[in-house]
């Protein structure tokens, strides 16, 4: 005896970026370009360009049940961490909001050195109209320097940005998420892409 | 803006979070066919890279994804600022735990949600007006 209540199991397939269309997305794979090469450099300074006057940013890393977060190997991140699921005190909710450019690059600035794999990067762009752009930048880095030797992580960022005076943007909203990477984004990391042919996947910032 | 407002908004943007993340996921995993009603009409959902814009083709795209059990881990959010949303309310909210979709393995995920504040005239409700979902070990 059948009975045709089959609950869907299949999953739509996962995509690389979604950037919407031509125009939207040079503006944001030039503007991300940009950014992690000031971020990867000896000095974080040159974001106060990028950000509003106005601007906030906060970071997160995981949260696992039963795991003291100080001690694991994303310690230096802890006490920036902003879990609202675990902080209910409201003045430390607004200690760890940044907010204006001067506190954000100065807090950017005290974070560990990095290169990131522009190789690496999946952007989607979620929302965008003629007064802000919203896209979210997943990828890896590693830490430049630090007590740890140079541990690999994978990061997820949400912007929000909007149009400035001279034509750019400027960045409102910054929310930083950071894990330890997997042991397959570790090993395919800053591998130097030999020429591949058309037909494989372009990595999305290799243009 | 001032620094008394901005500290409004924030509380604001910390309680409208806390209620949505609760409100979200539970609706999701237990009550799908009501989850709709979440979004804004025009909102858009971009799911593992797939894009999907407009109310007929989420209430499709919500009907054939597996059955979902969600545990969140982890929320932020921010309130975002007036000259990006031409005043209206606006909340980013960022969200990372694990799922597991019937007949497949468990994921990490990150969801960033824009919620925006609608008045109507008996009271005022936060939607989605953007809502982005990734699987975290998706390379793997």
């Amino acid at each position: 005896i059948n009975f045709d209540v089959e609950t869907p199991t299949l999953l739509p397939p996962t995509k690389g970026s979604y950037l919407q269309n031509d125009e939207i997305k040079g503006l944001v794979l030039r503007f991300l370009q940009q950014y992690f090469t000031c971020y990867d450099g000896e000095d974080r300074q040159g974001l106060l360009n990028v950000y509003h006057d106005e601007a906030c940013c906060s970071l997160c890393i995981p949260y696992f049940q039963g795991q003291n977060p100080s001690r694991s190997s994303l310690g230096e991140y802890f006490k920036d961490c902003r879990n609202l699921k675990k902080l209910k005190d409201p003045s430390i909710r607004h200690k760890l909001l940044k907010h204006k450019r001067l506190n954000i690059v100065g807090f950017l600035n005290e974070l560990p050195r990095t290169q990131h794999d522009l190789n690496s990067f999946v952007v989607d762009i979620t929302a965008a109209s003629n007064t802000q752009l919203c896209f979210v930048v997943n990828g890896i880095f590693k830490e430049v320097e630090g007590p740890s030797r140079d541990p690999v992580r994978a990061f997820s960022r949400v912007f929000i940005a909007v149009p400035s005076n001279d034509g750019g943007m400027l960045l409102v909203n910054d929310g930083i998420f950071i894990r330890n990477a997997t042991t397959e984004e570790i090993r395919k990391a800053f591998a130097t892409p030999a020429p591949t042919p058309s037909s494989s996947p372009v990595p999305v910032m290799a243009s | 803006m001032a620094s008394s407002d901005f500290r409004m908004d924030v509380d604001l943007a910390c309680r409208a979070a806390e209620e949505f993340v609760t409100l979200y996921y539970e609706t999701i995993d237990k009550r799908r066919r009501q989850l709709i009603k979440l979004y804004m009409d025009t909102a858009t959902l971009v799911w593992n890279g797939n894009a999907i814009s407009g109310q007929a083709p989420l209430i499709e795209f919500f009907e054939m994804l597996p059955s979902s059990e969600f545990q969140v881990n982890m929320f932020d959010c921010q309130p975002v600022h007036e000259q990006a949303t031409q005043g209206q309310k606006t909340v980013l909210v960022v969200a990372h735990g694990t799922v597991k979709f019937e007949g497949n393995k468990q994921h990490y995920f990150n969801q960033n949600f824009l919620l925006t504040l609608h008045a109507t005239p008996s009271n005022s409700v936060w939607k989605i007006a953007s809502d982005c979902f990734r699987f975290q070990d998706w390379a793997m």
